[in-house]
């Protein structure tokens, strides 16, 4: 039996993003009448009002010092990983903020996921605007390298949207279920994605229906951004010979060089010219008109390094699949910068293969993702989607190094578990740091989070907890762990490296500027059902690993009423009703917390500040 | 031999915990042996993936959700463990005769003194500032890797043999001997020694 779709497919892309939907077995982009599909992901901060969008871009040259372009490179990232970026922004970062990235417009910080957030919720209302119908449910894409953090942070901006992200989905797998629609092609498919600001590559082997990815790999800090900068370089070289200028002094003079650079490098795309006059002009510090001469082959000497690195990373990928070039059966390339002659060539070049481009690359990712959304509404069922984690996880072991638990390209949902047990006498806690990367040694890989077991004090070596790290569809880390003794879950207290806590995006949702009234609806409907989602997950798994614990048939059949009476409501749209249904459980379950569940289902019962705060 | 099923489903068509002794094998409803069917384990992980995936159970109930995903996992873990020839071989063994302790396999005897031989050059060349006198450490190095090569080798060639037998045994529907199993434990804690030899060579040669 088919249901009715109800999920978007949003491309959240570094310069552009995109909403689909699919309707009678067919994806197109949802865009208002008369706007274009393709809406810049740009958010501009003024005193009174915010815009995306492309009016946004409009105000990037009048407004450069509030207008935040490429957030997408900041996601799930700490402040030192930019600050090498920081000549390229006119925009203010916030350097008060390490762990997470935030933006400083009009006076007040933004994170990453904030601004991505305002971004989406546009994606969304215009998707509503033109389909007219609401829509809470959807899937993102993400560059395919992505670590956990970098999703999660995607994952969290769709919930201060006020959307209920499914599937953090991989751009160029979603590229190859476009494709796969319309060609029942079987084979080894390589994708070759490179948009504004990452690169990825993925291949992936398709067999009646089902995609399975084999091996992946990319740089998530290498894209089209990269050849507007070194182009950008090279033009204010030019000047500073021609006319003892530098315009890099000036967040306007490095705004306006960015953008000429970034037209230049398409209307040597588009044409095919061998060199163009480009004309600075209309800068606040300069009251000449500048002209500067670059040609195709400078700008190709300039752009063969990037490119290269690319390259690279198709050959650590094949490597890693176990394949030759002359396996590939299909090359597809994806994003904006495959545009360019130079890098179209390097690529077929590079596989021996002529490229599919039959659906634009810049639409291509955003119509996978609705395609996905399709079949995990339950509208399709004949195809099927087998990713890989794209990075290796490991845990931090004595002297610094890594150890090892699950490799990269992994087949995802992925778990691994791990024996802990204690080293003295009393012992109340382990720590474990958790790290994604492939490097021998834990400082040059990238930190994950820090974990807090909680253990009975007990004699040494007597503890034996079972730690299982779970990596689920989205590429998103998920640690649970169990006393074997007691066959308790453990509390586990956790620490994101490079993320807001949970706490935070609930403050963000609870301050956020925009709280129309409807809003505040489907945000309390979330949320309880988040809540609820929790609890559920808690006593679920503890009821289907009893162990020992002594519990009578009667008091277990009235906990799985109270459970199916809970996914029942949760089906509905009343936040209350939810509420009360989660009381009820609540309540049933108390007197066995202590015995069944452990501390996990206690955390989660006092974790309800949002949706208690939310209610009126 | 019988191959042994797991059932994913109740009877009342919905997906079942999995109780956590269920091995790799039975999961994936292949037979419990050495050799694989890699034409039968793809086949059957697509029919499971089909069936179990949790990109199907988005619409469904919390408790099914969740054993879809763990079920899943579960299932990816086992094809992962099976399709590697000698992960597949250690979780056999061990499923069979107990854990293979980690660091207790002693150096393969008439290869000790070349082990420790390769290990003090790698050292050396830490330290080694000279070029000449380092592209000389790295060619000795190089020789005793193919020296360690042969010798794994011949080891998987013995591995190879021995996983023969074990097989026949069970196709038979006989336990494998003790002395089978004990040659198994030593080949795969011998091959496991070099591995790491090896790689702590490479280490060396790349730093």
């Amino acid at each position: 039996m088919l249901k009715v779709n109800d999920i978007i497919g949003i491309d959240l892309g570094t310069t552009n993003s995109l909403v689909a939907f699919v309707e009678n077995n067919d994806p197109f982009i949802v865009s208002p009448d008369g706007e274009s599909n393709i809406f810049p992901s740009v958010v501009s901060f003024f005193n009174d009002r915010v815009l995306c969008g492309d009016e946004a871009l409009e105000s990037r040259k009048t407004n450069s010092r509030c207008t935040v372009f490429s957030v997408k490179r900041f996601m799930g990232k700490g402040f030192d990983d930019v600050k090498n970026e920081l000549t390229f922004i006119p925009f203010e970062i916030d350097a008060n903020e390490k762990e997470v990235v935030h933006v400083k417009a009009m006076g007040r910080s933004y994170s990453g996921p904030e601004i991505s957030s305002i971004i989406l919720r546009s994606l969304k209302s215009r998707a509503e605007k033109s389909l007219g119908r609401t829509f809470t449910r959807a899937v993102i894409t993400v560059p395919a390298y992505f670590n956990d953090s970098e999703r999660q942070a995607t994952k969290d901006a769709g919930r201060l949207a006020g959307l209920d992200v499914l599937r953090i989905l991989n751009e160029p797998t979603a590229a190859s279920l476009a494709y796969g629609l319309h060609e029942k092609n079987r084979g080894t498919i390589a994708v070759y994605d490179l948009g504004g600001g990452t690169f990825d590559i993925s291949i992936l082997r398709v067999k009646n229906g089902v995609f399975e990815v084999l091996s992946t790999g990319g740089d998530t800090h290498l894209g089209g951004d990269d050849f507007d900068r070194s182009l950008s370089e090279l033009l204010n070289e030019k000047v500073k010979k021609t006319y003892s200028v530098d315009l890099y002094d000036t967040p306007e003079g490095i705004s306006k060089l960015i953008l000429l650079a970034e037209e230049t490098k398409v209307s040597f795309s588009n044409m095919k010219i061998n060199s163009k006059i480009v004309i600075i002009d209309n800068l606040p510090s300069i009251n000449e008109q500048y002209e500067i001469k670059i040609t195709r082959e400078e700008i190709e000497l300039i752009f063969a390094p990037i490119i290269q690195r690319t390259l690279h990373a198709c050959e650590k990928v094949l490597a890693d699949g176990n394949l030759a070039k002359k396996d590939i059966n299909e090359l597809i390339l994806v994003g904006g910068s495959t545009r360019m002659p130079i890098v179209k060539n390097a690529a077929e070049k590079f596989f021996e293969i002529k490229s599919h481009s039959d659906i634009n690359p810049d639409e291509v990712v955003a119509l996978g993702a609705a395609v996905q959304g399709q079949i995990l509404s339950g509208d399709r069922k004949d195809m099927l989607l087998l990713d890989v984690t794209p990075l290796s996880l490991g845990i931090e072991t004595m002297g610094g190094t890594m150890g090892w638990i699950l490799p990269r390209n992994t087949t995802i949902p992925a778990n691994a578990k791990e024996m802990y047990t204690t080293s003295e006498d009393n012992q109340t806690g382990v720590d474990i740091h958790v790290l994604q990367g492939e490097r021998e040694l834990v400082k040059d890989n990238r930190s994950l989070s820090r974990f807090h077991l909680k253990i009975d004090p007990v004699a040494a070596g007597i503890p034996r907890i079972e730690v299982t790290f779970l990596i689920d569809a989205n590429g998103i880390l998920n640690v649970t762990a169990r006393d074997l003794r007691s066959g308790k879950a453990t509390t586990i207290e956790v620490q994101p490296s490079y993320g807001l806590t949970d706490e935070k995006v609930e403050n963000i949702l609870l301050e956020s500027f925009e709280f129309a009234e409807e809003d505040i609806h489907i945000r309390q409907l979330l949320e309880s059902k988040n809540e609820a989602h929790i609890i559920l997950v808690a006593t679920i798994r503890a009821l289907d690993n009893l162990g020992k614990i002594k519990i009578t048939k009667e008091e277990i059949n009235k906990i799985k009423d109270a459970i199916s009476d809970l996914e029942k409501e949760c089906k509905g749209n009343d936040p209350n009703a939810i509420r009360e249904k989660i009381d009820l459980l609540n309540k049933i379950t108390m007197p066995f917390a202590d015995q069944i569940m452990g501390d996990v289902l206690k955390s989660a019962l006092e974790n309800k500040k949002l949706s208690e705060a939310l209610r009126d | 031999m019988e191959t042994n099923f797991f059932d994913f489903f109740d009877k009342n068509r919905s997906i079942q915990s999995i109780p956590n002794e269920v091995d790799h094998f039975t999961l994936l409803g292949v037979p419990k042996k050495m050799d694989l069917d890699f034409k039968l384990l793809e086949q059957r992980y697509f029919d499971l993936s089909k069936k179990l995936h949790p990109d199907f159970f988005q619409n469904a109930t919390t408790t099914e959700k969740i054993r879809s995903l763990d079920a899943i996992a579960r299932i990816n873990e086992a094809k992962r463990i099976l399709e590697d020839r000698i992960l597949r071989m250690v979780y056999l063994v061990e499923l069979e005769s107990g854990k293979l302790k980690e660091n207790d396999s002693n150096p393969p005897a008439d290869l000790l003194e070349d082990i420790l031989d390769a290990q003090e050059t790698a050292a050396e060349l830490e330290c080694c500032l000279e070029e000449e006198k380092a592209q000389e450490l790295k060619c000795r190095i190089l020789a005793a890797k193919d020296c360690f090569e042969t010798f794994k080798k011949s080891q998987n060639e013995n591995l190879d043999k021995c996983s023969k037998a074990w097989d026949d045994n069970v196709e038979r529907d006989s336990t494998p001997s003790q002395e089978l199993v004990s040659k198994i434990r030593l080949l795969l804690s011998l091959r496991n020694y070099i591995e790491n030899i090896l790689s702590s060579l490479d280490r060396a040669m790349g730093a």
